[in-house]
């Protein structure tokens, strides 16, 4: 099973290493068709986002929450700390009933999600991004449905910085293209 | 087995060609590069080769009306998306299904009529028929949604040659469900030859969809 996994492993990587290079490749070509996509899809990037808060030694960045089409959603953030290694313990929210500090791990051909049930770690002088497919705060059980041009409030409680309530602007949210990494 | 060591050496030989072949096309615009990609017979999707390709789950499951659904009879001749995922997820699931509902929205009303898009739960407790409806319709309205038994997605992930569904932290109502990470392309000869793992975007789905409607399977 360990060596299938591998394979597995591999085989993905080979795949999103294929997209990935050509993408680059034609990127680098200058003027092409592909740039009339990305600048019509640039509206629904992250680089959108709001503000940037701080608190403590933690800069919290790129905060932006999807639009909501099920009873759940999720808000991505950049969270850099210029100081101090913390870990973002919990958060709350007045949009949900629920919130909690999710991870996504897409493991070769199959994804799973699961709640972080010690938390996110921020290392010393890094930064740890929340993004699709990877790390997010999950809002559960809405109290209404989030629609684009929205704002929600969260409040994060991490270990060491002070609480901080931010406010994430409601997007639409693709997949990063490879010229967003 | 799904992939395998040759398989993966024959994938790298073609990354390294799909890349030379990106490059040598720098003084050309994209168009060119697509049209001498199909003239070499190179790649020319942006999707990933199934290794082995699937066959289209011949199934009868239950759709969003209440209806059945027999796959394989109500996608005959048509270019088939399939994909199985959950309403509760709020990250990949909704990612995979708007991206691809913006790209279908610019296909052409023939183009679109000449493809379906299959999405079943893996989720049946809490995804209704009419939770499922409300979720598909927020990206596109043709979608297909089915609701099998759990009976029925272990079938259909065997079929698929998918691990099967496995749900977590049951302890709670916000428990999680794992499923398979990629959409599959199922010709009109009903052969899954192209898949399309986390990390597609909006512009890959642009660029593949009319290829895929053509019958280009590579």
């Amino acid at each position: 099973m360990k060596t299938r996994r591998i394979f597995r492993a591999g085989w993905m990587l080979l795949a999103l290493g294929t997209l990935f290079s050509s993408a680059l490749v034609l990127a680098a070509c200058g003027d092409d068709d592909d740039d009339d996509d990305t600048a019509s899809e640039a509206t629904a990037m992250p680089s959108a986002a709001g503000a940037t808060f701080k608190t403590g030694s933690l800069e919290i960045s790129d905060v932006r929450a999807r639009t909501s089409e099920g009873p759940n959603t999720a808000v991505y953030m950049n969270i850099k700390s210029t100081g101090e290694a913390d870990r973002l313990l919990s958060a709350t929210s007045p949009a949900a009933k629920e919130v909690q500090v999710h991870e996504t791990i897409v493991d070769g051909a199959s994804m799973k999600m699961q709640e972080l049930a010690n938390g996110l770690p921020i290392p010393a002088g890094g930064m740890v991004e929340l993004k699709t497919g990877g790390y997010h705060v999950m809002l559960l059980d809405l109290v209404e449905p989030l629609k684009e041009g929205a704002q929600v409030t969260v409040t994060l409680t991490f270990e060491k910085a002070p609480p901080i309530e931010i406010k994430a602007p409601v997007m639409a949210i693709s997949m990063p293209g490879a010229s967003m990494k | 087995m799904m992939f395998h060591q040759r398989r993966m050496a024959a994938a790298l030989a073609l990354l390294i060609a799909i890349v030379a072949l990106a490059a040598s096309a720098c003084s050309d615009d994209a168009r060119v590069v697509d049209v001498r990609a199909t003239e070499l017979a190179s790649p020319v999707l942006r999707g990933s080769q199934a290794v082995p390709p699937r066959d289209k789950p011949n199934l009868v499951l239950t759709d969003t009306s209440g209806k059945a659904y027999d796959i394989v009879k109500e996608t005959e001749g048509k270019l088939t998306l399939f994909y199985i995922g959950y309403s509760f997820c709020p990250d990949i699931c909704p990612t995979t299904m708007s991206d691809l509902g913006i790209a279908l929205k610019s296909l052409s009303a023939k183009q679109r009529e000449s493809l379906v898009v299959i999405f079943v739960t893996a989720d049946p407790d809490r995804d209704t028929a009419a939770v499922l409806r409300k979720w598909l319709d927020a990206f596109d309205t043709g979608i297909v949604g089915l609701v099998p038994t759990h009976q029925q997605l272990d079938r259909l992930t065997a079929m698929m040659g998918m691990a099967p569904t496995e749900t977590t932290q049951r302890t709670s109502s916000y428990y999680t469900v794992s499923h398979a990470a990629y959409v599959t392309a199922f010709d009109e000869t009903d052969m899954g030859n192209v898949v399309y793992p986390f990390g597609i975007t909006v512009a890959d789905w642009k660029h593949d969809l009319p290829l895929l409607i053509q019958g280009v399977t590579s």
